[in-house]
């Protein structure tokens, strides 16, 4: 098979070269097409997107882009679109995900990418979609939102098929596109914008997917340069950088490293049968292998109940097996291998020195998949890859003390209180001390990996921080 | 058991230990290294708490193997996390500590007692002349390295003064002095020994070397060593902001010191071994296919992180050492280091990123940093 690691719109005056690069695992091979660029390569592809962007967008009605957009999903949505049966194959051999885990992140992706929920979020970070077309009347007057002309987008290879948000949101304010795919997984983006291409070429004419390499300063910089507003996704390092090299003047939405946790309550642990409950915490476990941001780290379970936290870690045991066969794990790399040996080789050196704290529940061999219960007085960093840490906990107040240390970095928590609303208030309490100290979402377990497109994403209004306002005040012109 | 009991346990393997490093290289005795590994294991199963419970859990114990390959290895993380030593805490004559690669991960330490500092002096007499001495030739040693009186944790400086003792000249010693490296007298004393025609032997950490060399470099000074010169640099460049190609310090060696590649041999020592690994160039006298060979009382063997078994030749994994001189300390130790087995011996590749973020608190700090 071979992929291109790159797509620009069919009528830009571009040629790229492109060097091959041969991908193999487990017998099968991959020839991903690099292309070769200069900051010239970036620079004209930023003009020419600039110019479709007013050509096509600033003419269509918001409503219309958001149609096509939803026809995109929906061919995404079925299961033998041969673009999609590409992905998966493609995806999963480049990265290691299993093809069950690529397929299921394009449902979730794709199911989240739709007509409903996309004019839902305008609605909800702008008032009013219709904003983006024109005035609309407001209490005080009327407003109109415009769009940047162009948006750039820096994406990391965390989850499978995850670049086309930026896509969407990009065009869902009128703005064209130009994203700067990851060494790790360049291939998904590439693909979905021949399949706007494919459903409306005129759309697919304000995108340009692009891939640089990382020492490529000239090009990062024409880039940076060329753009109205950045949205990177990376790690740490990467968006320090990026930061670092942006001018002053360019507008950005940062992604950044993050952590989420599940929290069940004494009330959630006091039902005779909690296998439910831990198949769900299970999934959040699984989902996009743990590496998304969004993934639990931890899974803090108050102590006192009828199910002890030990107890719990042992269904987990369980539904984490359950969910090995349902969607196999990722093919670990040597370092991702590394990084889990040592986190569980260190909670068995603290059962084997006497810590009372430490409990290992899956035996040696299992990496993946692998339990513990350990105490934590502040939240460590887990390792990817379905590393389940059950932490006793015995009430909020020793939740938060563990939290703070690390509450830059907290993103997602779900939470699981009393089925019957028993624990109303102190859930309603604890909702209220998460969002205080940091945390952005929140839902219920095995929903982490699933965030709807309303969600203000690390706290952001993410399509309300790209537009800038019009306020026309009564009056005018009269 | 009595301690009595576990007294005459201890110094029967301490002779046969030192019996097995005086024994001939060729053939290796395989059978009688086993023996031995079977019955350290079984020492310590008994006298050291941790490798019991590790034991344990694994459900590999002294009545299940049969095979030094099969003695549980015991993660490197646990000499950060403990003391791990068979004897008495008043036995401890000596406590090495390693210096640690992250600024927030705490030491790892490993305890001698003063028959198990014998052991190690014996293993490193016996194991650097095989590799470093192979040509029976005493040099002038200089170490660039702190004496062991101004670095007495440092198991390095301590291993270096074992070679000073064992094979070094009149006019060897420590160069790290209070002031740190003194270029100038780095020169003049390398420049003394080339007008004297005696050869030379240069021990540092590989890093120290860089930093020398270029000096030497910026300096434009060029001290062709005498014949019968050598070089021993330990370790590599993990943790390290730069990096440097084996050719490219061995290329800066030959420029400056005028030291031939297959006279550079490379060590692999940690704290946590009593018994170092060495690079095999002087003993086959060429530098191709550079590789670490095991003594007859050491074993080096090459595991997927995930199954803990080995993985075949050429295909990289953890590397996990089995050192018959660690009798009060674990045989046997996982290691965070990458590694691949070759034809002749192994290599090393570097030690895993991310090993360091463990899962302990510590790591939280390094996320803040």
């Amino acid at each position: 098979v071979n992929l291109q690691a790159f797509w620009l719109p069919p009528e830009c005056p571009l040629d790229l070269d492109y060097t091959e690069e041969t991908v193999e695992r487990g017998g099968r091979t991959l020839v991903v097409r690099w292309p070769v660029v200069t900051s010239d390569t970036i620079t004209v592809l930023c003009e020419y997107l600039r110019e479709q962007q007013e050509k096509v967008l600033r003419s269509r009605s918001v409503t219309d882009i958001i149609d096509a957009l939803d026809r995109v999903a929906e061919v995404w949505l079925d299961s033998e679109y041969p673009p999609r049966v590409k992905a998966v194959d493609a995806i999963s051999l480049m990265t290691g995900f299993s093809k069950e885990m690529v397929d299921h992140s394009i449902d979730l992706e794709q199911r989240s990418s739709r007509r409903g929920e996309m004019l839902a979020a305008l609605d909800n970070e702008l008032g009013d979609h219709r904003a983006l077309d024109g005035f609309v009347e407001r209490p005080l007057g009327s407003m109109h939102a415009v769009g940047p002309a162009l948006v750039g987008g820096v994406f990391s290879a965390n989850i499978p098929a995850l670049p086309h948000l930026t896509v969407m949101r990009s065009l869902m304010v009128k703005a064209a596109c130009l994203g700067r795919v990851s060494r790790g997984e360049p291939l998904y983006l590439p693909l979905y914008a021949e399949s706007v291409a494919a459903v409306d070429p005129e759309l697919a004419s304000c995108l340009g997917v692009i891939h640089w390499s990382s020492d490529n300063v000239q090009a990062e910089e024409a880039f940076l340069g060329g753009i109205d507003h950045l949205i990177a996704y990376g790690s740490e390092p990467t968006i320090a950088g990026l930061r670092q090299r942006s001018p002053g003047t360019l507008r950005a939405t940062w992604h950044g490293h993050r952590m989420g946790f599940c929290y069940l309550t004494r009330g959630a642990m006091d039902q005779e049968d909690c296998t439910e409950l831990a198949d769900r915490v299970a999934y959040d476990f699984t989902v996009f292998d743990q590496h998304a941001c969004l993934a639990p780290q931890a899974c803090f379970v108050e102590t006192g109940g009828k199910v002890s936290p030990t107890e719990f870690a042992g269904q987990l045991v369980d539904a984490m097996a359950r969910w090995m066969t349902r969607l196999p794990p990722k093919k670990l790399s040597l370092e991702e291998a590394m990084a889990l040996r040592s986190a569980r080789d260190w909670a068995a050196l603290r059962v084997a020195t006497g810590d009372e704290g430490v409990e290992l529940i899956t035996p040696e061999e299992c990496l993946q998949g692998s339990v513990v219960v350990e105490t934590q007085e502040v939240m460590s960093p887990s390792p990817p890859n379905r590393f389940v840490r059950v932490v006793p906990m015995d009430d909020v107040d020793s939740l938060m003390t563990c939290l703070r240390p690390v509450r830059r970095f907290l993103q997602c928590a779900a939470i699981e209180g009393c089925p019957d609303g028993g624990d109303e208030v102190q859930v309603a309490n604890l909702k209220n001390r998460l969002a205080q100290l940091g945390v952005t979402r929140l839902c219920a377990p095995g929903q982490m990996g699933t965030p709807s497109m309303l969600w203000h994403h690390d706290g952001q209004a993410c399509l309300g921080q790209l537009v800038r306002w019009c306020d026309e005040e009564k009056g005018v012109g009269s | 058991m009595s301690w009595a009991m576990a007294m005459i346990h201890h110094s029967e393997l301490l002779t046969d230990v030192g019996a097995l490093i005086d024994a001939s290289w060729e053939p290796a005795d395989d059978v009688r290294l086993n023996e031995l590994a079977c019955r350290i294991f079984e020492f310590q199963y008994n006298h050291l708490p941790l490798v019991r419970r590790l034991a344990d859990q694994s459900g590999r114990t002294p009545g299940t193997i049969t095979h030094w390959s099969e003695i549980p290895g015991v993660p490197s993380l646990a000499f950060k996390a403990t003391e791990l030593f068979v004897g008495e805490r008043s036995d401890v004559a000596q406590v090495f500590e390693s210096s640690g690669t992250s600024r927030a991960a705490s030491p790892s330490r490993a305890l001698y007692s003063q028959d198990g500092l014998a052991l190690m002096a014996h293993s490193i007499r016996v194991n650097a002349g095989r590799f470093l001495m192979p040509d029976g030739r005493c040099t002038r040693i200089f170490v660039l390295a702190p004496p062991p009186a101004a670095a007495p944790h440092m198991i390095m400086a301590w291993g270096m003064n074992r070679l000073i003792e064992d094979y070094g000249l009149e006019g060897s010693e420590f160069l790290i002095g209070p002031k740190g490296l003194e270029p100038g007298a780095v020169f003049s004393k390398l420049s003394k020994a080339e007008k004297e025609g005696v050869p030379v032997t240069l021990i540092g950490a590989s890093f120290g070397f860089v930093h020398l060399l270029d000096t030497m470099a910026e300096c434009g000074q060029q001290i062709p060593c005498a014949p019968g010169s050598r070089t021993l640099d330990a370790g590599g460049f993990k943790g390290r902001s730069r990096t440097v190609t084996r050719e490219a310090l061995d290329q800066a060696i030959f420029d400056c010191l005028a030291i031939a590649p297959e006279r550079n041999v490379n060590v692999l020592g940690m704290t946590e071994l009593a018994s170092q690994f060495y690079d095999d160039v002087m003993v086959r006298d060429t530098a191709l296919d550079r590789a670490k060979v095991n003594a007859p009382w050491t074993r080096t063997r090459v595991l997927d992180p995930v199954s803990l078994q080995e993985v075949g030749h050429g295909e990289p994994g953890l590397l996990w050492h089995l050192d018959l001189t660690n009798i009060e300390r674990p045989v046997s130790l996982q290691t965070d280091d990458l590694g691949v087995q070759t034809s002749h011996g192994f290599q090393v590749l570097g030690r895993a990123k991310g090993a360091e973020a463990r899962g302990c608190s510590l790591s939280v700090e390094d996320l803040l940093a």
